[in-house]
């Protein structure tokens, strides 16, 4: 699969120069790569695979003016006044970052008042290491809630605290604060997995609002998704935003939303961020996880199903844009044939383009048939040729592989012997979809 | 010779015959392509897609050929599982009960037991006094199917249930309204959330449907009944946007003089959308003159600012959370001493109908003096004692003005300090910045500041506190003059004084 890139027309992301061929030590590092790079000035890239808890990544800044096309300088600073030190061994991948993505990455497991959690913490991780390997966010743009891994010794300990909880959008805040007309960057993703609620206090609901709670916490002392996405949203602080809650959304009266406790930037000076939100569920509805999706690991249904439509090759339209309407679609439909009841619920500006995909290679079907319909005749449509058929075969033995051409994603076969017909749809993640007649 | 897809459109019509029903026409990666209520019409390419219903508690599925032809293709969907509850209507009486008479109305109540086998708690009927008028299902079980009628006075009743999953056993209560000369029937679901277990009442998804006993033959009609239960339906959808079709509206506002809860909830669902004033005057004075001072009907004319009718008070709460919405903004409407004035802090649920846990006799704090209440003042007493430790002798309704006046004032404090010590880091990067930024952003505060003080001041306006605590005004003034003298905080205006978050 080629690089995608995370909606982003201007700048490509992902990996460049085909990997090091040599590293001429100095200071600063020169680093020549296989093939052309194409990376500019004050680039950011990452050398090697991205960071672990164990292993941080290596994160440098480019400098490409007054060296060969397959050459570039490294840098610590975006000034590129510090040299950096590299120590990469040729064939190492180098990988052009979004340098203007932003991340808020929130799981909690633990509480010190409500059930435990299965799935959340693993969820973010997973949410986060999506960030890092296909949409390339920098390492140290990804802001993670810190969450305690087992009840520590004295419960007052336990972690994200409300502070833990509400200090990266302070640090985002800040960050906007020192930009002109406060615009930090292109897009800002918001996951929060865990327990949540809707604060409820009165008739001033906002309806639309997802909360997470913190692990230390009273009913108050939540983090309301929305309101964080559209204080950054609004003002225009980043051209787009994303806001992934997989809480519940218990409806809470009595208790009034917590506000963000930033700054309101002002709304005139940028137009405002494009948007694209997602809530795991509908209001005062359970978001469930389940250990049945891939055991004997627990997660949760919401965040499994968008890391699935997220990792499906095939999700997209004709010129591979994962429009926000498909990806939201596709995990509206998704969750809820795997829980029959569990509903989210999505809010996005029309145009949206989450990724831009190669576009994908045609499906195949692989028909298998029954003994009892062998020597039947077999039309496959919903292609090209509709309504005509775009294949016919008549059944035996041997399994038939055909080609799906054009842009139907549900087909039809039908015996001309008995008229009995069997649809099937594609299957975005698969290149090949399996039909057995019996 | 292949053909085109895009020339090949057509008109595809799908059928349910329920109107409760949402249709989605998807293609197979899931992507919504058109969307209908009851029936559905769009132009679509011919070729395969995936319909969905949506009509009860679980979708029904199927792929759906649209074959190229001429002229509309129709399709009837499949039989659908309505969620409406289900219980045949109540029997309509021959004679009226002993001791009945023309100043009265009925009151018609059943359970329907839908994923609950039997009953863990009872549903009681109050009259707004307290004294108990019926109770299911001890006296339902005694009557014919299941209903017990009441003889009324008109005016409000309450019903009484305690729901299950509450830590701590709550009595929660609606109210319904009796009109004289009308039937109210209410047909209350018993759901559990282990499937064949006790179940409780669900009041919160209670259908509620008038008649006239007069005239049975008019009120026996399951599409306006279905009509009825998609319009709570919708008032109850968390996007307050979320309504219906117009047609579907207006054939609700003709269908009011059958059933006068369609002409309630079509006023309701019509004030959701850029409404027709002429029409919306029309609608409230015919329910007005059938229902007589039904809370519901009285604040559609607090819409109308039209008070020629009669004065706008409401000492009962309405059976509408909508029409509770309208309420709580407006002050002066909400008499001291009633029971409206109680409920504010006690709201629960979320669904079309208003919902509160039963008030404590004593939970009213005195009416205010006269004079305007400082809550910026008081947050910041608030505050300053913190949220978590309020003085112990505070009535419940000031003890949650309290708690969100103290945190709404920290939290506003933290936005302000933070906003000023961006604008510091900024202005320290200007020339002589450090030098000039502190006595210049004294008077002309950074944008960022002003905005997020502005916010902040906003949060403390008594509308925007009535709102968000869902209380009406008149006792948000009331909690926030006593808790004033429980804290030591002078009245005063603030007029022009420096905003001190």
């Amino acid at each position: 699969m080629g690089a995608p890139n995370n909606g982003n027309a201007a700048t490509r992301v992902g990996q460049v120069g085909g990997g090091i061929e040599a590293v001429a030590d100095g200071k600063p590092p020169v680093v020549r790569m296989q093939s052309g790079h194409g990376l500019a000035d004050q680039d950011r890239v990452r050398v090697g695979p991205a960071g672990t808890n164990e292993t941080p990544a290596h994160l440098y800044y480019v400098k490409s003016s007054g060296y060969s096309p397959k050459e570039f300088a490294l840098y610590t600073d975006s000034g590129l006044k510090t040299p950096a030190l590299l120590d990469a061994p040729p064939g190492a991948q180098v990988y052009r970052l979004a340098a203007e993505d932003w991340a808020v990455v929130a799981g909690v497991n633990l509480y010190l008042k409500h059930s435990e959690l299965k799935g959340a913490v693993g969820d973010a991780h997973r949410f986060s290491q999506w960030l890092k390997d296909v949409a390339y966010l920098p390492d140290d743009q990804i802001l993670e809630v810190p969450a305690s891994p087992s009840l520590p010794a004295r419960p007052e300990d336990i972690r994200p605290t409300f502070e833990d909880g509400k200090s990266p959008f302070q640090r985002l805040s800040e960050l906007a604060g020192d930009k002109d007309l406060h615009h930090l960057g292109r897009r800002l993703y918001i996951f929060m997995s865990g327990h949540g609620i809707l604060p409820a206090g009165g008739d001033k609901v906002e309806f639309a609002e997802s909360a997470l709670l913190m692990a230390k916490t009273n009913l108050y002392d939540h983090i309301a998704g929305r309101a964080h996405a559209e204080l950054f949203r609004g003002p225009g602080v980043f051209n787009e935003v994303v806001l992934f809650m997989d809480c519940c959304r218990d409806w809470m009266g009595g208790i009034a939303m917590t506000k963000p406790m930033i700054p309101v930037f002002p709304v005139d000076q940028r137009p405002p961020g494009r948007k694209f939100y997602v809530l795991a569920t509908q209001l005062d509805s359970t978001a469930r996880e389940s250990d049945k999706l891939c055991p004997p690991e627990t997660r949760g249904v919401f965040t499994h199903v968008l890391l699935e439509a997220l990792a499906s090759p095939g999700l997209c339209d004709r010129d591979g844009n994962l429009t926000g309407k498909i990806l939201a679609d596709r995990v509206k439909k998704d969750v809820f044939d795997k829980t029959q009841k569990q509903i989210p619920e999505p809010d996005y500006d029309p145009d949206f383009v989450f990724l831009r995909r190669p576009p994908p290679p045609k499906p195949k079907v692989r028909v298998t048939f029954g003994a009892a319909v062998h020597g039947q005749t077999f039309d496959l449509r919903g292609g090209t040729n509709y309504p005509d058929p775009d294949d016919t075969h008549v059944a035996g033995a041997q399994p038939w592989i055909a080609e799906l051409t054009g842009e139907g994603h549900i087909w039809r076969l039908k015996s001309r012997e008995t008229g009995n017909i069997t649809d099937f749809e594609l299957d975005p993640s698969k290149e090949e979809v399996d039909v057995n007649i019996p | 010779m292949s053909t085109s897809r895009e020339l090949l459109k057509r008109h595809l019509v799908i059928r349910t015959g329920l109107p409760t029903a949402e249709i989605l026409v998807m293609d197979g990666l899931g992507v919504v392509l058109a969307r209908g209520v009851e029936n559905l019409q769009a132009d679509l390419p011919c070729g395969f897609y995936k319909i969905r219903y949506l009509a009860g508690l679980a979708p029904t599925d199927e792929f759906l050929e649209l074959p190229p032809g001429e002229g509309d293709f129709t399709h009837i969907a499949p039989h659908l599982n309505v969620d409406v509850p289900k219980a045949p209507r109540p029997l309509q009486s021959s004679s009226k009960p002993q001791g009945s008479s023309a100043e009265t109305g009925e009151l018609c109540v059943a359970l329907s037991f839908e994923s609950a086998s039997s009953l863990a708690s009872a549903l009681a009927i109050r009259a707004m006094d307290g004294k108990q008028v019926g109770i299911l299902p001890q006296e339902s079980m005694n009557s014919s199917q299941g209903w017990i009628t009441l003889e009324l006075a008109p005016g409000c009743y309450l019903l009484e249930t305690q729901p299950e999953g509450t830590s701590a056993p709550e009595t929660i209560e609606q109210c319904v309204w009796v009109a004289k000369g009308w039937r109210t029937e209410v047909l209350v679901p018993v759901r559990s959330s282990v499937p064949d277990h006790p179940g409780v009442p669900d009041t919160g998804n209670a259908a509620v449907f008038m008649s006239n006993p007069e005239q049975p033959e008019l009120s026996e009609n399951e599409r306006e009944f279905n009509l009825a239960e998609l319009a709570r339906q919708t008032l109850g959808r968390a996007n307050p946007d979320a309504s219906l079709g117009e047609s579907v509206i207006r054939d609700m506002l003709h269908g009011k003089f059958e059933n006068p809860m369609l002409g309630i909830y079509g006023a309701y669902l019509m004030l959701r959308g850029r409404y027709d004033r002429a029409l919306l005057v029309e609608v409230a004075g015919n329910l007005r003159r059938m229902l007589g001072n039904h809370p519901d009907v009285l604040a559609l004319f607090l819409v109308l600012d039209d008070a020629a009718g009669g004065p706008l008070e409401f000492r009962d709460p309405p059976m509408l959370r909508s029409a509770w919405n309208v309420i709580v903004a407006r002050s002066g409407v909400v008499p001291a001493g009633s029971y409206a004035r109680r409920i504010g802090g006690n709201l629960r649920g979320w669904g079309a109908w208003l919902q509160w846990k039963a008030p404590e006799a004593e939970e009213q704090p005195a009416a205010a003096e006269t004079g305007k209440i400082d809550f910026i003042k008081l947050a910041q007493a608030a505050a300053s004692r913190g949220s978590s430790t309020p003085p112990d002798n505070l009535q419940p309704l000031e003890k949650i003005l309290y708690t969100y006046l103290a945190r709404s004032a920290s939290q506003s404090q933290e936005a302000v300090k933070l906003a000023k010590s961006i604008t510091a880091s900024v202005d320290k990067k200007k020339v002589l910045g450090s030098v000039w930024s502190p006595v210049v952003r004294y008077l002309a505060p950074s944008d960022i500041e002003k905005g997020t003080l502005g916010a902040a001041e906003r949060v403390f306006q008594p509308e925007n506190i009535a709102l968000s605590l869902g209380i009406p005004q008149d006792a948000i003034t009331d909690a926030g003059a006593s808790l004033s003298k429980k804290l030591g905080v002078e009245f005063g205006w603030r007029g022009h004084l420096p905003f001190k978050l």
